[in-house]
């Protein structure tokens, strides 16, 4: 027992990389076919579905097409004048970003953290930021191999994340609590409300979460505010890696 | 089937379940097969597997190795103790 604990010390210590890529490339098969097993059986049931149903999940999915796209339209005026507004101010983007696919996900990982499809060999490299959609910040790239990444989501438990509330431009550190979640201790008379959005410093249209309770004990002077990522980190299948240029 | 045998079978299953399940599940599945055996050495490579896998920084202690190794030790001296 002691020697088998020795040499798996040793290989983590020694070879963490070399350890690392070996069973990635041990586990990719696995993670890759069982996402294609759920894939192929989700779909049996639509088998079983009538054509009334389905005709009715047209039509309100053609209404729903419609007026996204309207909405689409106007979140593109309103990205190209925030890009024009940032070049006029100095304050030149320089994003370049990838979809990569996630492998392994909480709660299949104790410690919060994802393995996505994509490493060295398509340029990340580590502190490379993560991105659930265009504006949600979930995490950064904190291990690479040669074609898959380990990101540690800011909700980790042993992460404090700096943040900043949009609406006061205050500075708070966020707390990992696990599962896209979020606490912090505040003075009482702090001005943070319940829906209230906090942004990565710099970035004030990258989104870390946004406040779902504040538990304000009377006799304590501290309030405690929960704050959750917004979007659903745990089924998630792509997530975007900015890549530092 | 021998023991063995049993045993090897066994290491491929978990070895998937570490892989595919949520980890509380696999974690469960250890803990029984912990107990279930008089001498179940593979949770400490399955912990060793939940770091290289998931862990961010490799950094000692290691949680996943430490722990199965410490709850291996603790099962196994409750297990002479009772004498089973």
């Amino acid at each position: 027992m002691a020697v088998l604990f020795c040499i798996l010390s040793f290989l983590l210590f020694a070879f963490p990389k070399g350890t690392r890529s070996f069973f990635y490339y041990v586990s990719k098969p696995i993670w890759t076919g069982r996402d294609s097993f759920i894939n192929s059986i989700q779909n049996v049931g639509n088998y079983f579905v009538s054509k009334n149903s389905l005709a009715k999940e047209n039509m309100s999915l053609q209404d729903e097409v419609a007026s996204l796209r309207l909405k689409e339209l106007d979140y593109d005026i309103l990205q190209r004048e925030n890009a024009e507004l940032k070049n006029m101010a100095g304050m030149t983007t320089n994003q370049n970003r990838i979809l990569s696919r996630v492998l392994s996900k909480p709660p299949t990982s104790p410690y919060d953290t994802l393995v996505i499809n994509s490493g060295s060999a398509e340029g990340l490299v580590k502190g490379n930021k993560v991105y659930l959609s265009g504006n949600i910040i979930i995490g950064v790239v904190t291990d690479i191999t040669p074609h898959t990444s380990l990101v540690t989501l800011f909700s980790s438990g042993e992460e404090t994340q700096s943040s900043v509330l949009e609406r006061t431009g205050t500075s708070y550190d966020l707390s990992g609590r696990g599962g896209a979640n979020f606490s912090l201790e505040a003075p009482k008379d702090a001005d943070i409300l319940w829906g209230d959005v906090f942004v990565y410093p710099g970035s004030t249209s990258s989104v870390i979460g946004s406040v779902y309770y504040i538990d304000s004990n009377s006799q304590s002077s501290f309030k405690t505010v929960y704050i959750r990522t917004p979007g659903n980190v745990f089924s998630t299948k792509w997530v975007y890696v900015e890549k530092t240029i | 089937m021998t023991n063995i045998y049993l045993r090897m079978l066994l290491f491929i299953i978990v070895l998937v379940c570490v892989i595919i399940l949520p980890w509380w599940l696999s974690t469960l599945i250890l803990v029984g097969l912990t107990v279930y055996f008089s001498f179940y050495l593979e949770v400490v490579f399955f912990g060793f597997l939940f770091d290289v896998l998931y862990e961010g920084n490799f950094v000692f202690p290691y949680k996943g190795l430490i722990l199965s190794l410490i709850f291996l030790l603790v099962v196994m001296t409750v297990r002479k103790r009772i004498r089973i």
